[in-house]
């Protein structure tokens, strides 16, 4: 005879706490280096290795196309390019703002793993539809959100700053192009998360108001 | 919640004990458990109709409200 806890699928969740509880281990650690690196870093005034800044650009040149199909040659021009500069002494200040908002995206991360492994650990024990999870399911939307938010600032501010100050022969660094758009969709994906969670909350609620009408 | 349920009340006045009364309503000990702490979100009609049979009593003489003031 089953026992009352035991569900369908009861595997599948046990290897996804596994999984997840090995990655928020391994986010942990990466974090603490990477603070404990940052920090050695600014106090001691010597940059560990150069760090990397994300910059938006287009090459000022035209290139070559040859297709089989085609007899005339034909050209190409490169409008729209992300990368990342290693800069040797880069400004303090930008260090620093650009440490700030990674360290917040990596505890925005860390905070959604547990929350995570909290309903997993909820779900492994048959209690799934609870307040509890539904509250968690929207802390992870919104600190999806949040970690959406850190990253694009991050971005953005290293486009628009570094667009005017680096010269590159045949390279025009730019403030906006088609990347800033990059992983727009993941906002969209949090709001749909945030109304699942709305859902799901409303429906423990109910499900507990039935509980407890005599 | 500031309506409060004297079920309690009811019961030591018909010198019933809440088992007693579980079997004669037939709603489960730990429900009427529920509903005599003050810990349920709602109730019945049918469930009130019931035990104001069984303990002989108006809706009014469980269900009280008091103001939370």
């Amino acid at each position: 005879m089953k026992a009352p806890n035991m569900f369908y699928g009861r595997g599948l969740i046990s290897f996804l706490l596994t999984v997840f509880r090995i990655v928020f281990f391994l986010s942990v650690f990466a974090t603490s280096i990477l603070l404990i690196t940052n920090m050695v870093s600014m106090f001691t005034n010597v940059p560990l290795s150069p760090p990397n800044f994300p910059v938006l650009f287009s090459l000022t040149n035209e290139g070559v196309f040859n297709s089989s199909s085609v007899i005339e040659e034909s050209s190409f021009v490169f409008n729209e390019g992300m990368g990342y500069v290693s800069i040797v002494n880069p400004s303090k200040g930008m260090v620093v703002f650009r440490v700030i908002l990674t360290m917040l995206g990596a505890v925005c991360m860390l905070v959604s793993l547990r929350q995570t492994i909290l309903i997993l650990e909820a779900v492994k024990e048959a209690r799934f539809l609870i307040i509890k999870n539904a509250l968690r399911l929207r802390w992870i939307a919104l600190l999806g959100i949040a970690m959406f938010f850190f990253d694009k600032l991050s971005t953005l501010v290293s486009y628009a700053y570094f667009s005017d100050k680096l010269e590159l022969s045949g390279v025009a660094f730019k403030k906006f192009n088609y990347f800033i758009l990059l992983n727009i969709e993941f906002i969209f994906y949090c709001l749909f998360l945030l109304v699942i969670a709305e859902a799901f909350r409303v429906g423990a609620q109910l499900q507990e108001e039935t509980k407890l009408t005599i | 919640m500031p309506i409060i349920v004297n079920l309690d009340v009811m019961l030591a006045k018909r010198k019933m004990s809440l088992t007693e009364l579980s079997e004669k309503v037939g709603i489960t000990m730990s429900n009427l458990s529920i509903l005599k702490k003050g810990k349920a979100k709602a109730i019945r009609f049918s469930t009130l109709e019931v035990i104001c049979e069984v303990l002989e009593c108006q809706p009014g003489d469980i269900l009280e409200y008091r103001s939370e003031e």
